[in-house]
């Protein structure tokens, strides 16, 4: 469920990113094509890391489930923080409000 | 936290240097094989009535005559004869005591022996591969595995056809649409069916036996789509490999074969083929090295063949598998008939496969995707789009695949911003889907040899067995003690009312 909305969340912010970008990008692409086929090569190349990453779990050796529990608790360790603080923020406001 | 990866270390050094005396008998193991064809080299041809195998080495060459007289016959090795088991029945079966082929009476109906050293597999539907005839199997043991959906498979799927007389039933070959399929066999196993055609090797004498993985991906028919399922059967691994010598391959056959099988379009409206117009088809075809098809068949429902020059190919490369765009323009067609599959050849040999695949491979099916009609003959930027709006990863919508479907070209600045939104993506992904797992393939630098690197933990866990099982077991409970420390400690943290600051650089 958590890996769920992250990965929403990370498909969102990196489609908004694409698309606030996409006139700079239309602009390099046109009038800096060098620039382009460098910007090209790095994709690439990220592209064959993000390619990888299943091969680079499974030579950790441990098991799937494992792997997901993991994955589970990196995102929870990361994100709980910044959701308490803004629930607590979120309440704060609504105290005041009452007030 | 030092001791636990001093042990972890500890356990990865013991498993390697396991790993590298098991490395050490394989070799020894293929030597011995090659030993054991005693330079011998065969061929077999069949030709309609009669099947000729020929045994060839330095000095001689012998040929051996066989009648057929059933419907189906089958050519096998047997403790260095060559065997030919014939049958009026679809199956054959393994008789328990002796492991030999027999028919339906459990008669072990061979015409001759010959004592050959060597050995060589080989069967042949005597009305060739495109007949009624449903299902062919045979000899040794396997393992099936189907998965209980998705793309993962679980160990509560396996299907153990070991120790049973009949190796594997037709339910067996019924293979679901949206289920995959994972195929395990040792010491010279291998099956044909009709339509699909699956050929495995095997040195078949070597001890312990050689052992081979095929992945076999039934399609996730897309909703609307009905396919047509050629004599009520849901077998859709149309493809095969064969690691025999060049002879056998060109008897087989000297194209690598997809059908794409289907009576109605994406809509569920039936497909009629116009004159003068163009068609493309998109599909997906699962496999590391998937070379350009090279020409297409169109069959009708009257059951003409038609032949249909390619105009064009537009390959879509991703890793494990490869989505094609195909375009062909509609000649000579028939009128009131409808399209009932098209064929798509590849005019590679297997031998372009099996160089380049050492080891288990996957290899098989597409995805169908959509069939779509053109006036005139469609741009590469027009295919582009049209893949582009059904969006890349039809075949697994998963989680956050809405927005992939609008990607705008990422060839530009925004590359370098999300690079570390895509990792974490990638990452999030593998985390729900880690079975995901395809060998690396490397070429090496100057050559056109590659080296290939399997998955790992499918490789040690089958080198190892149960020591593997034990090593995952100490190490799970390790790391899942220390998770667990970490969920209390963060949740204690929280509990401090007063702290509420967010640290960015914990971030």
């Amino acid at each position: 469920m958590i890996s769920a909305i992250v990965n929403i969340v990370v498909s969102f912010v990196i489609f908004c990113c694409n698309l606030i970008l996409a006139p700079i990008d239309l602009l390099i692409n046109n009038y800096l094509p060098n620039l382009t086929d460098i910007f090209t090569y790095v994709d690439n190349f990220i592209n064959m890391i993000i390619d990888n990453v299943p091969f680079a779990l499974n030579l950790t050796l441990l098991p799937t489930w494992l792997i997901v529990v993991i994955v589970d608790y990196l995102i929870f360790k990361f994100t709980i923080k910044p959701i308490v603080s803004i629930v607590k923020i979120a309440m704060k406001w609504f105290d005041r409000l009452k007030l | 936290m030092k001791k636990i990866y001093f042990i972890l270390f500890s356990f990865l050094s013991l498993f390697i240097s396991i790993l590298f005396i098991n490395n050490v008998n394989a070799m020894t193991d293929e030597i011995n094989n090659d030993y054991q064809w005693g330079g011998y080299s065969y061929t077999i041809e069949y030709d309609n009535d009669t099947v000729e195998i020929k045994a060839i080495n330095n000095n001689s060459s012998t040929t051996y005559v066989y009648p057929i007289t059933k419907k189906n016959f089958a050519v096998y090795w047997w403790s260095n004869y060559i065997r030919v088991v014939q049958t009026d029945e679809d199956y054959f079966y393994i008789n328990s005591s002796n492991q030999r082929w027999v028919d339906s009476n459990g008669v072990d109906d061979f015409r001759n022996t010959t004592n050959l050293s060597g050995g060589v597999l080989y069967m042949q539907q005597t009305n060739g591969f495109d007949t009624n005839v449903s299902t062919f199997s045979a000899s040794g043991f396997m393992q099936g595995y189907q998965s209980s959906g998705g793309q993962a498979f679980t160990t509560t799927d396996v299907l153990d056809y070991s120790t049973n007389t009949v190796l594997y039933d037709t339910n067996f070959t019924r293979f679901t649409p949206g289920y995959n399929y994972l195929f395990k066999w040792q010491d010279g196993m291998y099956f044909i069916n009709s339509t699909n055609i699956i050929i495995a090797n095997v040195n078949a004498n070597v001890t312990p036996a050689y052992s081979k993985t095929i992945y076999c991906y039934a399609p996730s028919v897309p909703p609307g789509v009905t396919v047509n399922r050629p004599f009520d059967d849901n077998r859709y691994c149309n493809f095969y490999y064969s690691d025999f010598d060049n002879t056998m391959e060109n008897n087989l056959s000297s194209s690598f074969i997809y059908q794409l099988q289907f009576d109605n379009d994406k809509d569920g409206e039936t497909i009629k083929l116009e004159n003068n117009k163009y068609y493309s088809v998109m599909y997906r075809v699962m496999g590391v090295i998937n070379p350009l098809p090279s020409n297409i068949q169109v069959e009708y429902s009257d059951t003409s063949i038609y032949g249909y020059n390619l105009v064009d190919v537009l390959p879509h490369y991703a890793g494990s598998y490869t989505d094609y765009q195909l375009v062909f323009k509609a000649e000579n067609v028939p009128s009131n008939v409808n399209l009932k599959n098209i064929t798509i050849f590849n005019n590679q040999p297997l031998s372009y496969y099996t160089s380049s695949i050492d080891d288990d491979f996957s290899l098989g099916i597409y995805y169908y995707y959509k069939f779509t009609t053109y006036d005139t003959e469609p741009s590469s930027s027009d295919l582009e789009d049209e893949y582009r709006n059904l969006g890349l990863d039809i075949g697994s919508d998963g989680d956050g695949a809405f927005f992939n479907r609008f990607t705008l070209n990422s060839h530009g600045l925004s590359t370098f911003i999300t690079i570390p939104l895509r990792l974490l993506r990638s990452f999030v992904s593998t985390g729900s889907n880690a079975d995901a797992c395809t060998p690396l393939t490397i070429p090496f630098p100057h050559t056109n040899s590659t080296i290939t690197i399997p998955c790992m933990r499918e490789y040690l866990s089958n080198a190892l067995g149960n020591l593997f099982t034990i090593f995952q077991f100490i190490v799970s409970g390790l790391i899942c003690y220390r998770v667990g420390i970490g969920y209390f400690r963060t949740i204690k943290e929280l509990q401090n009312p007063s702290d509420d600051k967010i640290e960015v650089v914990d971030l």
